[in-house]
């Protein structure tokens, strides 16, 4: 029998670090590792809960603590050539902020009325088709008709999706899983790997453990893959552990950096941004789908008919369903990629 | 296909050029780890927030010297000890046994450890916040900020093999705690 495990290979197990395939053999086989294991995951289950238990205040504070800086210096010929190109097209490259006395207040009830409230005051999120783009930005029709105008600048994150392999798929790699549950996996058919760590909604208050399991029975998983083996992964997905098993049909996106001129109309596209007076919407991120085939037209977050719980006293009542970017803030790619994956237009 | 480090690197660097919103990500991502590490060491919550918040601005300012030898979370957390040993220095406060209970030898052998695996994880938090302080930051480093066991020592600014050695005393530590409180 080959030797017991380290201690740094007993941690970054029990942390849900890939270790070694052969030492992960070793522990299957040894009841003294088995029994290592076992324990110092008791250890991390209890300061886990420790982690769970502080709460930081919201960011408003810290916000307000933070005085301007100046962005780091733009060099001087990428500056020149950036206005020498606005000049040429005739259209400034940089949005600009216009005092309130552009649009009417007729058009600005229609930009309020196209647009999604999130937890965070100053972001809005538009969703639907996009109608054009030019150099400065966009224009996204809603489901509901209506035409929204977006604007972009040099700090709009903006991201479109590529196909990808399943290879894309490695440990520490943020994905949105959808699927068929199946057994307490999901049985992958569409793998879309974000450019970046996405914020899960909050789930309920009250909801309690198992929630990522929850979503694996309707054959959804989101979160950062953990390990990945033979034709399958694991994904942390809402506190719980999902097994995603990936077949040779799977469709895998990738989530990639794209300039404004390279999304295409005519495919789903999410903004979430500001909006300005003038009735346009100043983009902070933009992300557009890759056709054909989306995820379902819902995730399928916890609806109001939760299972009762077994043991759970008379009169019970489910916890609320949560509100869709509840507890993602101001962060605005997060609240971009969960309406991308959530709707449809 | 990025890692989660190259993330924070990224939001790092953007930090740097003065955008808030990389802040505030940054802030939502290891906010939480970072404020119970923080918990760890200073007895007051409310002192505990304001330390958080000092961190956070410290992660504002220094931004851009941010050097990429370490996870971001590591230099966080890093800045938010100094944050706390200055804040704790200022106001006259011990942390409580830290010098006399890092020099005491390890004791001999205590009650059987399978007493962990039938405590409930609440328990175990509450004798985590018995353990002497060295213990206490070194487990809240490798299983509540996920640190490797070379990081731990980056952070604790140790060698490998005390934040080993510690490791192994908090874990006999709390096994004999709970078996106190009836767990064996």
């Amino acid at each position: 029998m080959s030797a017991h495990l380290t201690l740094e290979e007993l941690t970054a197990h029990v942390n849900g670090t890939a270790v070694d395939a052969g030492r992960l053999a070793h522990l299957a086989g040894c009841p003294v590792c088995a029994a290592e294991a076992r324990r110092w995951s008791a250890v991390r289950e209890g300061t886990q809960s420790l982690v769970s238990a502080a709460q930081p205040p919201p960011p408003d504070a810290l916000l307000s603590g933070t005085p301007s800086r100046r962005r780091r210096p733009v060099g001087r010929r990428v500056l020149l050539t950036s206005v020498a190109a606005a000049a040429l097209t005739g259209v400034a490259g940089y949005a600009v902020s216009l005092p309130g006395d552009g649009g009417t207040p007729g058009t600005r009830t229609v930009l309020a009325a196209a647009l999604t409230d999130t937890e965070c005051p100053e972001l809005k999120v538009a969703s639907g088709t996009l109608r054009s783009v030019r150099g400065d930005g966009l224009v996204l029709r809603t489901a509901r008709g209506t035409d929204v105008t977006v604007t972009t600048s040099t700090s709009t994150r903006i991201t479109r999706e590529v196909p990808g392999t399943a290879r894309d798929v490695v440990r520490g790699a943020h994905v949105a899983v959808g699927g068929t549950g199946a057994d307490g996996a999901v049985r992958a058919e569409r793998v879309v790997l974000m450019g970046h760590a996405v914020r899960v909604p909050a789930p309920p208050r009250g909801a309690g453990l198992g929630l990522g399991r929850m979503m694996a029975s309707r054959g959804t998983a989101m979160g950062r893959v953990i390990e990945v083996g033979e034709g399958r992964f694991t994904v942390e997905s809402m506190g719980d552990r999902v097994q995603v098993l990936v077949p040779p049909s799977v469709t895998v996106i990738r989530q990639v950096t794209a300039p404004v001129g390279r999304l295409e109309p005519g495919r789903f596209t999410v903004v979430v941004g500001t909006p300005r007076g003038d009735s346009t919407l100043a983009g902070v991120s933009v992300q557009q789908s890759d056709p054909p085939a989306p995820l379902p037209r819902d995730l399928p977050l916890p609806t109001p008919e939760l299972p009762k719980l077994p043991g759970a006293p008379s009169g019970f009542s489910p916890p609320a369903v949560p509100r869709p970017f509840q507890g993602l803030g101001c962060d605005a790619d997060a609240i971009a990629t969960t309406a991308l994956h959530s709707t449809r237009a | 296909m990025s890692r989660p480090e190259d993330d924070d690197g990224a939001l790092l660097r953007r930090v740097a050029d003065g955008d808030r919103a990389a802040l505030v990500a940054l802030y939502r991502r290891h906010g939480a780890v970072v404020l119970a590490q923080i918990n760890l060491v200073v007895p007051d919550r409310g002192l505990g927030e304001e330390i958080l918040q000092d961190t956070m601005l410290a992660v504002w300012r220094g931004a851009g010297s941010f050097g990429g030898r370490s996870q971001v979370r590591s230099w966080i957390i890093a800045i938010a000890r100094r944050q706390a040993r200055d804040r704790l220095r200022r106001r006259r406060l011990r942390v409580v046994g830290e010098e006399a209970l890092a020099a005491r030898p390890a004791p001999g052998p205590g009650p059987e450890e399978v007493v962990l695996e039938r405590a409930k994880a609440t328990a175990v938090a509450g004798a985590i916040g018995t353990l002497s302080l060295p213990l206490r930051e070194v487990v809240g480093l490798v299983f509540g900020a996920g640190l490797t066991l070379a990081e731990t020592a980056e952070v604790l600014e140790v060698p490998l093999g005390t934040v080993k050695s510690r490791l192994a005393a908090a874990r006999a530590a709390l096994a004999r705690s709970l078996s106190e409180e009836g767990y064996a």
